[in-house]
């Protein structure tokens, strides 16, 4: 190994420095813990009840920062297209790539499929209830799709369908927000009946629920691009041209 | 307790982060770079904040990892092509 090559005393001194900075870090927190008074986090719990979600960071993040999440949305949309415009400028001509599977491997990443895909529908839809929310149920719905291109580089997404969800579920967020902005008032506020007594049932939290399913719509099919972009672009290199 | 599992949480991060740096081959850089993250997802969890962690561990150890290495693929088979 050549690790230990490079190991000199100022890294060693610099890896003190830092050492000693996170734990002036745990001091400051444990300042904070016993000087409890009025912060950021006590308001927006004391507020949590208006939206009636059962997990208090989806408030925050669809409600009280909803048009940050918007903007967010549009900066991955703009990410993908950049993925995209740079990876398929080259010639879009895949080739057959002579993979000798195990029988195993294909089953068996297949199976893995459905319960991945499971997982990060179980994470979209009750995002208002616990950890989790769209974002992350996208992703772990990408990661399926992941495991699938390794296992199998022949596999082909349908790109028409994955534009349609991603374009349609945009399009539905907008949507959402010009129809609260003129029925309540507040842009992205919640129009829907939620009362408070339904509290950390499936269906709660008005439109809470419902745009976190269009986010996971939207960050699932990007997400997958991505990989598919990725994964395809090594396998294409990894084919001479005959 | 808790403040010792955070204390070597902590050093465990700190010392994984400097081996990535130091580390001349670039594959163990990235694994590496995967031990910093699934250190801050206990982190997190320890500091209740469930939501960043689940999304630390499915990003930052999932699916940036192997965008990575199969970036890194993609350009050593460029090398070897050129030479």
């Amino acid at each position: 190994m050549n690790l230990k090559k490079e190991f000199r005393l100022k890294h060693i001194v610099l890896s003190l420095l830092s050492s000693a900075l996170m734990l002036s870090i745990l001091g400051l927190l444990s300042h904070v813990k016993t000087n409890l008074h009025k912060t950021v986090g006590d308001i927006v719990l004391s507020l949590n009840m208006q939206t009636a979600t059962a997990n208090a960071v989806t408030s925050v993040v669809t409600f009280f920062r909803g048009i940050d999440t918007v903007g967010e949305v549009t900066v991955l949309f703009l990410a993908t297209t950049g993925i995209a415009l740079m990876l398929s400028s080259t010639q879009r001509t895949y080739k057959k790539v002579v993979h000798q599977e195990s029988f195993i491997l294909d089953i068996g990443s297949k199976m893995l499929l459905n319960v991945i895909v499971l997982f990060g529908v179980y994470v979209i839809v009750h995002g208002h209830l616990s950890p989790g929310g769209g974002f992350q149920g996208g992703v772990v719905i990408a990661t399926a799709f992941l495991l699938l291109f390794l296992a199998n580089p022949n596999m082909k997404l349908k790109h028409s369908i994955l534009t349609l969800g991603e374009s349609l579920s945009g399009a539905a967020y907008v949507l959402i927000a010009i129809i609260s902005l003129f029925k309540i008032n507040i842009l992205l506020g919640n129009f829907l009946p939620h009362p408070v007594s339904q509290i950390g049932e499936l269906v709660s939290g008005g439109i809470i629920p419902i745009i976190y399913i269009i986010v996971g719509i939207k960050v699932g099919s990007e997400m997958s691009v991505i990989v598919e972009y990725f994964v395809k672009e090594d396998y294409l290199k990894e084919v001479p041209h005959a | 307790m808790i403040g010792i599992t955070i204390l070597f949480t902590f050093l465990a991060i700190l010392s994984v982060a400097f081996y990535a740096i130091l580390s001349k081959d670039i594959t163990q850089s990235v694994i590496l770079f995967m031990g910093v993250g699934l250190g801050s997802v206990v982190l997190f969890f320890i500091f209740q904040a469930p939501d960043v962690a689940l999304t630390e561990a499915v990003i930052g150890t999932g699916l940036s990892t192997a965008v990575f290495l199969l970036g890194i693929r993609h350009t050593s088979i460029d090398k070897e092509m050129e030479s």
